[in-house]
């Protein structure tokens, strides 16, 4: 338990070193844990939250979205990315990637105590704080997934950028020749009023 | 130890604001204690059942409204209703059996007030009739407070096609209103007799819900329509007005001050949406009828067909 403690300080504040350990050790076991704790914290911070909303009828509905929908991307995101890697001369093992990935969701707890934090905070400025809060935390557990890509498959920091960023624009391409298409066939239809 | 001794401080960090957040959301006084208006929507052809609705129909059964009636009423924080109707009629059956409900609301204590859409004639009225108040738009087509029963006779048809149908009855009248033969007269009397019946009904709950006289509403259910305009100077409508204005005046009724807290029934979740509200496909012919309705209300004509035989038009 004691170098799970000492894994989890590494990946939040030297992540470099911690990334490097973690994909020598591949211990999925611990993966699983962190991962399962960074998502059900946030999600038991969020039934309190919503407890008191109009909102709180779908909870179960979004605890089932939201642990499937991570699951799926967790792995999913550690086979394309180790595949990219690849190409891109990458010399790491996707279970050491897909480890890694798991450790990389751990910044997602530290959305409980801002929270907490800013629900104390003057009503007009919760939303703007709620909003740079989630992006920060979202923008340091994307980090980590560079990181991971990084230390896993010794890559430079441009290419590991460039591996996590290529999925993401393959899905935009995409998305923009769809609008594309379906804007040339919107035309061809007739108006109403 | 040290990476250790951090990562503990942390862990309590977290608990410590878990438990904050915890005490924060049971401490403060919930949406669910604030004094709300539940909308509740009838929309199509009122029909019984359970209806369907998913990514290609959206037709809904009178019990769906029924339940979420009932949820209005046993939520304590529900103080008025607005029954947002947008429906050109439908079945007697299920008309009354929402408007008991209806009633029953309103025995509990809770104000309902209905808004008027597009249309809401007959079966629709029938609704709104039975509620506190009623908000329509001047354009409104509403009314239409009468009773029909469709019968085609395809004898000629069938004869020219070559069918010939046959029937074992156990009773003279058992295939009364069968398309394939001529009603004798004497039924014709009897599904008059029925039609005047459930008139009658019709006219005594306008009646009792407009508090008119019974005589003065029978003058009107002539079975024709009126616009909005027309309803409120009839006494048929009190107020003109959007669902906005509707949602206000419910607020005022039930003495609920500042800007009401609105509690939406029916939004389906996104499974429901895909698969139906009760899980399977409804036929073909409903899905044909529903289209005709749909035609009927998008060109502003009223529909002569229906599944149910008995149409509160």
């Amino acid at each position: 338990m004691g170098s799970l403690f000492e894994m989890l300080y590494d990946v939040l504040f030297q992540p470099a070193i911690g990334m490097q350990h973690i994909a020598q050790r591949k211990d999925v076991g611990q993966a699983v844990v962190v991962f399962l704790l960074s998502i059900l914290i946030p999600i038991w911070a969020l039934y309190f939250g919503l407890k008191t909303t109009n909102m709180f009828v779908m909870f179960n509905m979004m605890i089932v979205v939201k642990i499937l929908a991570s699951i799926v991307m967790w792995i999913t995101g550690a086979a394309i990315w180790h595949l990219i890697a690849e190409f891109f001369g990458g010399q790491g093992t996707a279970v050491g990637l897909f480890t890694a990935l798991g450790f990389a969701h751990a910044p997602r707890i530290f959305i409980v105590p801002l929270w907490a934090l800013i629900a104390v905070m003057p009503a007009n400025s919760k939303t703007m704080l709620m909003t740079i809060a989630v992006l920060a935390v979202l923008l340091w557990s994307l980090s980590l997934d560079v990181v991971a890509i990084k230390e896993v498959h010794q890559l430079s920091a441009a290419k590991a950028v460039l591996v996590f960023i290529t999925p993401i624009l393959f899905v935009g391409i995409l998305c923009i020749i769809g609008v594309i298409f379906i804007g040339s066939s919107l035309t061809h239809m007739p108006m109403w009023l | 130890m040290y990476k250790k001794s951090v990562v503990i401080v942390i862990a309590l960090l977290i608990l410590v604001s878990l438990g904050g957040l915890a005490f924060r959301g049971s401490g403060s006084k919930t949406t669910a204690q604030v004094d709300k208006i539940a909308i509740i929507y009838v929309e199509g052809v009122i029909m019984g059942g359970r209806g369907q609705s998913n990514v290609f129909v959206d037709q809904g059964g009178t019990d769906q409204v029924i339940k979420e009636l009932h949820e209005a009423r046993d939520d304590a924080s529900v103080k008025a209703i607005v029954l947002r109707v947008n429906s050109p009629g439908g079945s007697a059956a299920a008309s009354q059996e929402v408007g008991e409900e209806i009633k029953k609301l309103r025995a509990k204590g809770k104000i309902v007030v209905t808004s008027m859409g597009d249309v809401a004639a007959s079966g629709g009225y029938w609704l709104a009739a039975c509620t506190d108040k009623i908000y329509a738009n001047s354009t409104t087509m509403t009314g239409s407070i009468g009773v029909y029963v469709p019968y085609a006779n395809w004898e000629e048809l069938y004869k020219k096609v070559g069918i010939y149908q046959e029937k074992i009855k156990s009773g003279p009248h058992k295939d009364i209103l069968s398309p394939e033969r001529m009603m004798t007269n004497e039924e014709r009397a009897i599904i008059q007799v029925m039609v005047d019946d459930i008139y009658n009904q019709f006219v005594a709950v306008v009646s009792e819900g407009r508090k008119m006289d019974e005589a003065e509403v029978r003058k009107l259910a002539d079975g024709r329509i009126y616009t909005g305009n027309q309803a409120k100077q009839l006494g048929l409508v009190d107020e003109l007005g959007n669902m906005y204005d509707a949602i206000d005046g419910a607020a005022a009724l039930a003495g609920i001050s500042g800007k009401p807290v609105i509690k939406e029934y029916g939004k389906q979740s996104p499974w429901q949406m895909l698969f139906g509200a009760n899980g399977q496909a409804g036929s073909l012919l409903e899905k044909v009828i529903l289209n005709q309705v749909k035609n009927a209300l998008n060109s502003g004509e009223m529909m002569d067909m229906s599944t149910n035989k008995w149409q509160v038009r």
